[in-house]
């Protein structure tokens, strides 16, 4: 079980107030009942026509325009090459077959909102938490997927680092990996200092060399439904000494995303065979 | 070329007429067999691809989602030969071993008979794109039933009847955890169950082999049976096309602008044979909006200056497994999985790029097996299309959003959210978001659509 502190640090708005300057820019909006509920519908309509249902009464409503308003304002804001729109923990990263995750309007805000699984998790733990759901916009960055960690802090010690992306061999990292520790354990002192909990990861960018300056990407709790990415949690827990692990071998490998683009019936085993019957005979 | 112990590739002499899936200079470096392994998680199927190619396929769980298990699943083996009595000959290492080793028994030399590659999960967009296709992702398939339960257990029979649809008859059934049986009576017990199981079903005629991949026992009968499969037919002579599932950036920050790599896409190569030097074309290639509105691309246009399979560099790359793919290519291009969905093959040889599909569709009346979560009280049965619905739409080898245009009887016009290299005819799958999910609502053919002109 992760304790509601955990929950409550690890969110987006929380945790960022104590980390200015080693975060990218971003604007958080407060989203009211009527958009949670607009979330919540099943199918994906993001459109305005004469339809009579529910999604159609929101979407006319003055109260929902005002939302939308907020939104294009604050992309406009922030600039930049757009925005990604994040909820209290989760990206949308599952959903970029249906729209990038680089934003320029509310439109595709909101196509992204209603299309990601992983928001839907998020939508769902703040109500059992009954936390506000708030919406992150966050400045959109292209980033070196090489250079994206996870660290792992035990009893307020930093005790293992991974390479986040588990399935794609960056061969420069080998060259540089004492630096980038470094630059992890410079970091976790300061995070140490400010955040609350005794246990927990952390996420961050690390950019280009000599500064390698360092950007806090996310917290997640130490649990085990916490990716733990190249190391096990098992390990994770035994550990003796600061361990730094990156990916070796360059064998080319299924994204980690790529069961979120297809429908469910074909991720779950279960049902395989009643996916493959339904497949329209030759 | 580097990759000690293994066979020279030759660019100069390739005649692509002659290419088998047992040619020695290609089996030396790239599989050419795709086996896939299938069973319950807990059956062993990791340990089982280890014990034979010496290789961990990781497992994760992505956050707070714990019902996906996620496999990272390609690994390689190749199989050798030598001398000594079946099935002792047989022995199996990963895929950048030397091909010259001593057999210490018998005393000869150890003969490559296959390369394969196990494909415990392909990548569901690859395992889509074939289904909808038609195409085979897998060879020969082997079933793993543990020893110590009773069988059949109930994926079990899912597992079977996914086979037959797949029209995949090249079964072997591994009754696995062996060691976990207390007594031979019992173990005998267990493999009359499964023979007593599969008569009923078309796996009739596969042979069972009791195992323990744990203890790697009988591991050799497993590759035997792998050498003794019919050699898949491979299409080599057809305009290449590859299925690109991944692209990244492999430079490292603060590279000098001089020497940079090319960026590098990896993927399935489906048909035809690749080579270092082809000058290639990506398409849908690079997506842009006009101030208009209007969706405009540019395919990408550029030459293979490296290929590799595992850690193994090609001078060319033929069907099976995964490949990278080095391009001269501006590499940004191909960060962050820029590319995933694109498909790469000759200039003027790729399908048209479409922003537009006009559908026959046939919706399925329910939902399918997974049940709504409990405590929503909502029908299973799939209401229609409504027009400005974004549905995911899992087309060629791809997925995009489509948005329903109009619907008129069973024809749907749906405009996609990225343009799509696909062909008239083709299947498309339909999925719906549905309380949280994305659920399969029905399938269509493309009739007709609009294309973009490039």
């Amino acid at each position: 079980m992760i304790g509601k502190s955990t929950e409550e640090w690890c969110q987006d708005h929380i945790w960022k107030a104590h980390f200015k300057g080693k975060v990218f820019t971003s604007i958080s909006i407060p989203l009211p009942e009527i958009f949670i509920r607009f979330l919540d519908i099943d199918s994906v309509v993001v459109d305005k026509n004469d339809d009579d249902n529910e999604t159609q009464q929101i979407l006319h409503s003055e109260e929902f325009s005002t939302i939308l308003s907020q939104i294009s304002e604050s992309i406009s804001k922030i600039g930049g090459a757009g925005v990604i729109p994040r909820l209290n923990w989760s990206c949308p990263k599952d959903a970029e077959w249906m729209n990038s995750l680089c934003c320029k309007t509310s439109r595709e805000v909101l196509i992204l909102l209603k299309s990601s699984v992983l928001l839907a998790s998020d939508c769902e733990l703040a109500e059992k938490l009954s936390l506000p759901l708030i919406l992150n916009l966050v400045r959109y960055h292209k980033l070196r997927e090489g250079m994206l960690f996870r660290c792992f802090v035990k009893e307020k010690v930093l005790v293992a680092v991974s390479q986040k992306e588990v399935s794609v061999c960056f061969d420069y990292l080998k060259d540089i990996k004492s630096d980038i520790l470094r630059k992890c354990e410079e970091i976790a002192r300061v995070i140490i200092e400010k955040c609350p909990l005794d246990n927990f990861c952390f996420d961050i960018y690390v950019d280009m060399p000599p500064l390698y300056r360092a950007f806090i990407m996310g917290f997640n709790a130490f649990h085990e439904s916490s990716d733990s990415l190249l190391f096990s949690w098992e390990e994770i827990e035994n550990l003796t000494e600061k361990t730094m692990r990156i990916v070796d071998d360059q064998t080319v490998q299924a994204s980690s995303y790529s069961p979120y683009r297809v429908p469910l019936e074909m991720t779950d085993c279960k049902d395989f065979s009643e996916f493959i019957n339904s497949l329209p005979k030759k | 070329m580097e990759g000690k112990g293994l066979l020279e590739q030759n660019l100069a002499t390739l005649d692509v007429r002659n290419l088998t899936s047992l040619t020695p200079e290609v089996i030396s470096r790239q599989a050419t067999i795709n086996i896939g392994t299938i069973g319950h998680v807990s059956h062993g199927k990791s340990t089982l691809v280890y014990a034979i190619s010496g290789v961990k396929t990781q497992m994760h769980s992505l956050e707070r989602i714990r019902n996906i298990t996620i496999k990272l699943g390609y690994a390689n083996a190749k199989i050798y030969k030598c001398s000594c009595p079946e099935p002792e000959c047989y022995k199996a290492t990963g895929s950048d071993q030397n091909d010259c080793t001593l057999c210490e028994k018998c005393n000869e030399l150890r003969q490559l008979v296959r390369h394969v590659s196990f494909v415990d999960c392909p990548g569901h967009d690859i395992l889509m794109a074939t289904m909808i296709n038609g195409a085979a992702v897998m060879d020969a398939a082997l079933l793993l039933v543990a020893g110590n339960e009773s069988c059949p257990q109930p994926q079990t029979s899912e597992h079977i009847a996914a086979l037959e649809i797949m029209n995949l008859d090249k079964i072997l059934i591994i009754q696995n955890k062996v060691d976990l049986i207390p007594t031979v009576e019992e173990a005998k017990a267990h493999y009359e169950q499964i023979k007593n199981y599969i008569t009923r079903t078309k796996a009739a005629a596969s042979p069972i082999i009791p195992i323990s991949a744990q203890l790697r026992f009988n591991i050799n009968f497993v590759l035997k049976y792998i050498c003794s499969l019919p050699l898949p037919v491979r299409d080599f002579l057809s305009s290449p096309r590859l299925i690109i599932i991944r692209s990244f950036d492999v430079n490292k920050p603060g590279q000098e602008i001089e020497t940079l790599s090319g960026g590098v896409a990896g993927g399935s190569i489906l048909k035809g044979v690749l080579k270092i030097g082809d000058e290639v074309e990506i398409r849908p290639g690079i997506i842009n909006k006009t101030s208009a509105g209007a969706t405009v691309c540019s395919p990408i246009r550029s030459r293979i200056v490296s290929l590799y399979a595992e850690k193994n560099p090609l001078q060319y790359a033929v069907p099976g497994g995964l490949v990278g793919v080095g391009l001269k290519v501006d590499p940004s291009l191909t960060r962050q999985d820029f590319l995933v969905g694109h498909v790469l093959g000759l200039p003027g040889e790729l399908p048209q790029i479409f922003i537009e599909l006009e559908i026959c569709v046939y919706l399925l009346r329910r939902l399918l097996g997974v049940k709504s979560d409990a405590g929503r009280s909502r029908s299973d049965k799939i209401p229609k299309l409504k027009k400005d619905e974004c549905l995911m739409v899992n087309v060629g080898s791809t997925s995009s959003g489509g948005r329903v245009l109009g619907v008129k009887t069973a024809k749907a016009k749906i405009e996609l959210t990225k343009p799509v290299c696909c062909h008239i005819g083709e299947k498309v799958a339909l999925s719906r978001r549905v309380d949280k999910h994305w659920r399969l609502i029905g399938w269509g053919d493309i009739t007709n659509g609009q294309t973009l002109q490039v």
